[in-house]
């Protein structure tokens, strides 16, 4: 049973993409779908045009954004989920980060808290569901490993800041990791990228060098602010001496 | 023809089963095989069947295999490995709950319901 020409094919190819259906994997389906009906109507006599209308009538024609729609929901679900999830944890991250703050400039009692819990639930939910639905589930469309090596950037960064501002061992070394994987790593893989896909490289090249001065600006801003530039138990008493 | 909320949530149990011979089917083929074995009392409709097959395939029960035809592709579904095992405990849960729903059905449909 292989009736139709290439042009009734495209015929009804056309037809679905004008009623909506994107989804390529879904379209094939719906196209050989559509094609068999065709081709058992005009089995049993009918012209192509009248098999093709009862095939569209039959099938509902409104039908097929919806189909679409519904695929796609369900392939989506699990993700979908996780980026509500990620949502209200960067959202209540942010929140009780800049509650943190201003209590902590207002020297109130409970900014330690709401800095730990904003900054932990940030770098440590937050973040990794970012990297997740960026690298697992392919939502971004930058290389893996420069992707991996941003979100371990910000991970180890946030933690370095708020350790510093708790006053807690190791936060030197943890934001200085994250500063060094971003202006080692992550810079010259988004640079590479950057410089080989756009139309005006002068300009990728512009946006990669204003990147790495903020933040060269970062590294200087932490080695000199007073907030930063606490004595810590890190293995680095000679720290503030410098300044 | 059974109704619609009769026959959800069966539709997955319904393709793993057609599909548990370690054949492979085609959507179209599918809807006409579930409309000839069941004397067209189970009509699945596109709407529900493609976006079950595509969550099948994405969740690694089923896997696809195309064929050319002319200037169309046939997707042919199929069970993984690993979607055997899985279609054979969905099957085997689904025939339990048709005795358990038997028995239900049954012992309050009968005359002794109620007197004991």
């Amino acid at each position: 049973m292989d009736l139709l020409s290439e042009k009734q094919i495209d015929q009804i190819n056309d037809s679905l993409v004008k009623h909506g259906v994107g989804y390529d994997n879904l379209r094939y389906d719906l196209l050989d779908h559509i094609c068999c009906m065709v081709e058992e109507g005009m089995e049993r006599g009918q012209h192509f045009s009248v098999s093709l209308e009862n095939s569209f009538e039959a099938f509902g024609i409104e039908n097929l954004k919806l189909i679409q729609e519904s695929t796609l929901y369900l392939l989506n679900q699990k993700l979908n989920k996780m980026k509500k999830v990620t949502s209200v944890t960067g959202l209540l991250s942010s929140l009780m980060v800049i509650v943190g703050i201003v209590f902590k400039l207002n020297h109130l009692l409970g900014a330690g808290l709401f800095l730990t819990l904003g900054v932990s639930l940030g770098a440590l939910v937050t973040i990794p569901l970012m990297a997740y639905m960026a690298i697992v589930a392919k939502e971004d469309r930058h290389p893996v490993l420069a992707s991996l090596l941003g979100y371990f950037a910000a991970i180890t960064m946030s933690m370095g800041g708020m350790f510093k501002i708790m006053h807690w061992p190791y936060a030197t070394i943890l934001f200085w990791l994250g500063l060094g994987v971003i202006l080692l790593g992550f810079m010259p893989l988004y640079t590479i990228r950057s410089y080989r896909l756009a139309e005006n490289k002068i300009f990728a090249l512009t946006k990669s060098a204003m990147i790495i001065a903020g933040a060269a600006l970062l590294w200087s801003l932490s080695a000199n602010n007073p907030v930063f530039n606490v004595k810590v138990a890190d293995g680095n008493p000679t720290e503030n001496s410098r300044h | 023809m059974y109704s619609k909320e009769l026959l959800k949530g069966t539709l997955k149990t319904v393709i793993v089963s057609l599909l548990n011979d370690g054949g492979r089917m085609y959507g179209y083929e599918i809807t006409q095989k579930v409309k000839e074995v069941s004397a067209e009392k189970v009509l699945l409709t596109e709407g529900a069947l493609y976006p079950m097959l595509h969550k099948l395939e994405a969740e690694g029960i089923l896997e696809t295999d195309t064929v050319q035809i002319g200037k169309r592709v046939r997707k042919y579904y199929k069970l993984t490995k690993s979607g055997v095992s899985t279609a054979d405990e969905m099957v085997k849960e689904f025939l339990d709950f048709m005795e358990t729903m038997k028995i239900i059905v049954e012992g309050n449909s009968s005359p002794q319901h109620g007197l004991t």
